[in-house]
């Protein structure tokens, strides 16, 4: 039995966010999502308010029960004397790093010391993370040579995507790769004659969860980014989850490099801010202009703000449906490459909803 | 200038340099492990005392703010560069020599120590190890419920006690945290009960009991100049971590998040940091059922990243604005720039 | 990472302090520490590696099926 002058305590780690149709609890400590209808969502924030008995005033007995024992058994919170004593969690964001994260596109002509220069101006950036593109067959050798001597102060992992080759020691030089770059926590091979994941019992185990990921997908140029399904959704811990409330969750201290040594946002999108050739990073990191998209959230972009998704989502401001600009002239569409439909809850396929034939055809004639 | 005591694997410092960087202030980060520290020159009357470190040149007159974290001066001159050559032939009276220099240098590394601090700290070296029945009887006095708190050195005295009481056991200074190559060994706080006697003797080193409390939660609360962080942890629901919830559980983490301790709380414990000159460190407290709290220990090197992370406090970024006021008050905007001979 | 096995030593009847009966213990993995981390003169510290829990890119369709 309830004693009904109790409190429901839901953790505060646990966040409720209200879409047009479904809300989503996400406990962003366990990591895990629950989608509700988003009546609950006022049943919620009165729970965090109100006693047990008070509630039971406006919702039916059943309707309460029922909640009390979602919460319980998915631990989600627990039944207590008081509430004032657990204050709401900030969802304030602060980085210390002028770069958080970058991606280059490399050929097998690319020119290694400027990708060596590049990779230096990224760690005296403080930047923490790399992913390394590759559309077509690389020398691997020339990644060796890339990270051969390199010492640096500032990353944290680099992830490298490269085409899959049919050679039989790929699989051993990947290994070995990752064996003498610790700094290379992931590799994902695409184009592959099979979906599987490599870990190494043998190499990998101490370090954590150093993995080489083959994936059948065919990954041709940067125009295949953007994917936006449920599982691409992530669900990031309470500091992640505040960098998606307040910035773009894509964009925000990215830097990217194209295979042309363009340095842009991101290399899927058109405008160029400098090459590397004449312009150092710095440089370009300095220019408000280049930083324009990163303040823009999930709270400004139609449609996507009544979505119960925003927070998990990846957002993309390379490929939109090309209908909605604001007032500073910045594309504030939803993702062209997400088929979530937040006013009916249900998920299609993007690519055959007839309403964004137009913005696919403007990307393919590009 | 502002100066760190460190050790170089400690991610805690890690992020408050981070944030000096962000704020544009030098700072100069001195590990245990460093091998290349050396006195430069030392001339008390003129008040000139100058380290090198790491080929820096520091006159310890421009230190403007301090955070002691780990190690300590004691701990690098001990490990003096060059190796001392004590003569061969004495005999008996060679090992109390190398206790002897041992001394010398210390004696001169905590002078050192005291000098670099001098009133302008967060946290220090010369409270690195509380005594945790001071405390607890500190904390008795200001108001604060403890355990029942005994040492027993008898198995009837022993046997006596866990009659009436269910009683947990724990180290007086610190508990066990041993590394050696290949195998970790370590204690926690540990139940007694009837089934743990056997290999008790009759009579043994004299021990600390408490008794249990039947907790309903465990706060961890981050103290910094007149302003607490506090953390709740739901511990009690997990049988692996109901008796000490350093015994994580990683498949099933305790669930842990912001806290507010109650202003007549908070009191007390600003009274015993002042009582013994802190002015941070992290106590550990426990609610009971009827709500009452009980004071347990308080960490004075505070591991605050645990409560910093899962309540998204920011305090590393708090403990660098911290030290930047220090040196602000300290120079009054005026500070010397470090520079590498 | 993989959870290592906890074990208590077990000891014969002793005038230990009784917390001296509760030694846990378990085996480390003899790991170099450039494998985990490396040393960094931004901090003067080590930085250690860490998978990051956030997708740079979603060029990667997540939405496919691994036979691990």
């Amino acid at each position: 039995m309830i004693d009904t002058k109790r409190y429901l305590l839901i953790y505060t780690d646990v966040i409720s966010v209200l879409g047009a149709k479904n809300m989503l609890l996400m406990d962003t400590s366990r990591k895990n999502i629950y989608s509700l209808p988003c009546s609950y969502f006022s049943l919620i924030e009165d729970f965090r308010k109100k006693t047990i008995e008070v509630i039971k005033e406006t919702y039916s007995e059943s309707e309460t029960t029922a909640f009390i024992n979602f919460i319980i058994e998915n631990d989600l919170g627990e039944l207590t004397d008081s509430l004032h004593e657990f204050p709401k969690i900030s969802s304030n964001f602060y980085s210390t790093e002028k770069i958080n994260n970058s991606i280059i596109e490399i050929h097998k002509d690319s020119d290694i010391n400027s990708l060596k220069k590049i990779i230096q101006q990224l760690d005296d950036l403080d930047c923490r993370f790399i992913e390394i593109r590759s559309y077509s067959i690389m020398n691997l050798a020339l990644i060796f040579e890339l990270f051969e001597n390199f010492k640096c102060n500032s990353l944290r992992g680099i992830t490298l995507l490269l085409q899959y080759e049919d050679c039989s020691d790929f699989t051993k030089k990947l290994k070995s790769l990752m064996f003498k770059f610790p700094i290379i926590t992931k590799i994902y091979i695409h184009s592959s004659i099979e979906n599987k994941i490599v870990k190494d019992e043998e190499l990998f185990t101490n370090i954590g969860t150093r993995i080489i990921i083959f994936t059948t997908q065919k990954i041709h140029s940067n125009k295949c980014c953007g994917i936006i399904n449920e599982k691409s959704l992530v669900i990031r811990d309470i500091y992640g989850t505040s960098e998606n409330i307040n910035f773009n969750s894509c964009l925000y201290k990215k830097i990217s490099i194209d295979v042309n040594g363009e340095i842009k946002n991101c290399p899927s999108m058109s405008k160029s801010y400098g090459n590397i050739k004449s312009n150092s990073l710095k440089e370009i990191t300095a220019n408000t202009s280049f930083k324009k998209y990163w303040n823009i959230n999930k709270d400004q972009i139609n449609i996507c703000q009544d979505c119960e998704f925003r927070y998990i989502c990846t957002d993309c401001r390379a490929y939109t449906e090309r209908t909605h600009i604001n007032k500073q002239g910045l594309d504030i569409s939803k993702p062209l490459k997400c088929g979530y439909d937040p006013y009916t809850g249900k998920w299609e396929e993007w690519s055959k909803n007839p309403l964004k034939a137009k913005a696919i055809k403007a990307y393919e004639n590009n | 200038m502002i100066f760190i005591f460190s050790s170089k694997d400690d991610f805690t410092t890690n992020k408050v340099c981070d944030w000096l960087r962000y704020y544009e202030h030098q700072y100069i980060r001195l590990n245990k492990e460093t091998q290349n520290v050396r006195i430069e020159e030392f001339d008390l009357g003129n008040d000139l005392i100058i380290l090198n470190i790491e080929g820096y040149k520091i006159n310890i007159k421009d230190i403007t703010a301090v955070w002691f974290r780990r190690g300590g001066l004691s701990d690098v001159l001990s490990e003096w560069n060059d190796p001392i050559h004590i003569p061969k032939n004495l005999g008996i009276i060679q090992n109390i020599l190398s206790h002897k220099i041992k001394n010398e240098i210390n004696q001169l590394a905590l002078f050192i120590q005291f000098k670099i601090e001098n009133g302008k700290n967060i946290g220090s070296y010369f409270n690195k190890g509380l005594n945790k029945l001071k405390m607890l009887d500190l904390a008795k006095n200001e108001g604060f419920k403890i355990p029942d708190t005994f040492i027993v050195s008898k198995l009837d005295e022993l046997e006596s006690i866990l009659s009436k009481n269910e009683v947990v056991t724990k180290a007086i200074s610190d508990g066990l945290y041993e590394f050696t190559d290949d195998t970790a060994y370590y204690t926690y706080t540990e139940e007694i009960n009837n089934s743990t006697l056997d290999t008790f003797s009759d009579s043994f080193t004299p021990s600390l009991l408490q008794s249990k409390i039947q907790k309903k939660i465990e706060i961890r609360s981050f103290y910094l100049v007149d302003r607490f962080y506090s953390m709740a942890i739901f511990s009690q629901k997990n049988k692996k971590t109901s008796t000490d919830y350093r015994k994580y559980d990683s498949e099933i983490p305790n669930r842990m998040i912001p806290y507010e301790l109650p202003s007549n709380i908070e009191d007390m414990l600003i009274r015993i940091y002042e009582k013994v000159g802190l002015n941070t460190g992290s106590a550990d407290i426990i609610v009971d059922e009827e709500n009452n709290f009980y004071f347990l220990e308080i960490n004075p090197v505070g591991q605050f990243t645990m409560t910093s992370t899962p309540c998204n406090y920011y305090l590393e970024k708090e403990v660098a604005l911290e030290l930047i006021r220090i040196k602000n008050e300290t120079t009054k905007g005026k500070d010397p720039k470090i520079k590498k001979e | 990472m993989k959870q290592p096995k906890v074990k208590t030593l077990k000891l014969k009847k002793n005038n230990l302090p009784l917390f001296l009966n509760f030694i846990l213990y378990n085996e480390i993995d003899s790991v170099d520490e450039s494998v985990y981390s490396y040393p960094s003169k931004r901090v003067n510290g080590r930085e250690y590696y860490v998978n990051n829990d956030k997708h740079i890119s979603t060029i990667i369709n997540y939405d496919i099926k691994f036979d691990d």
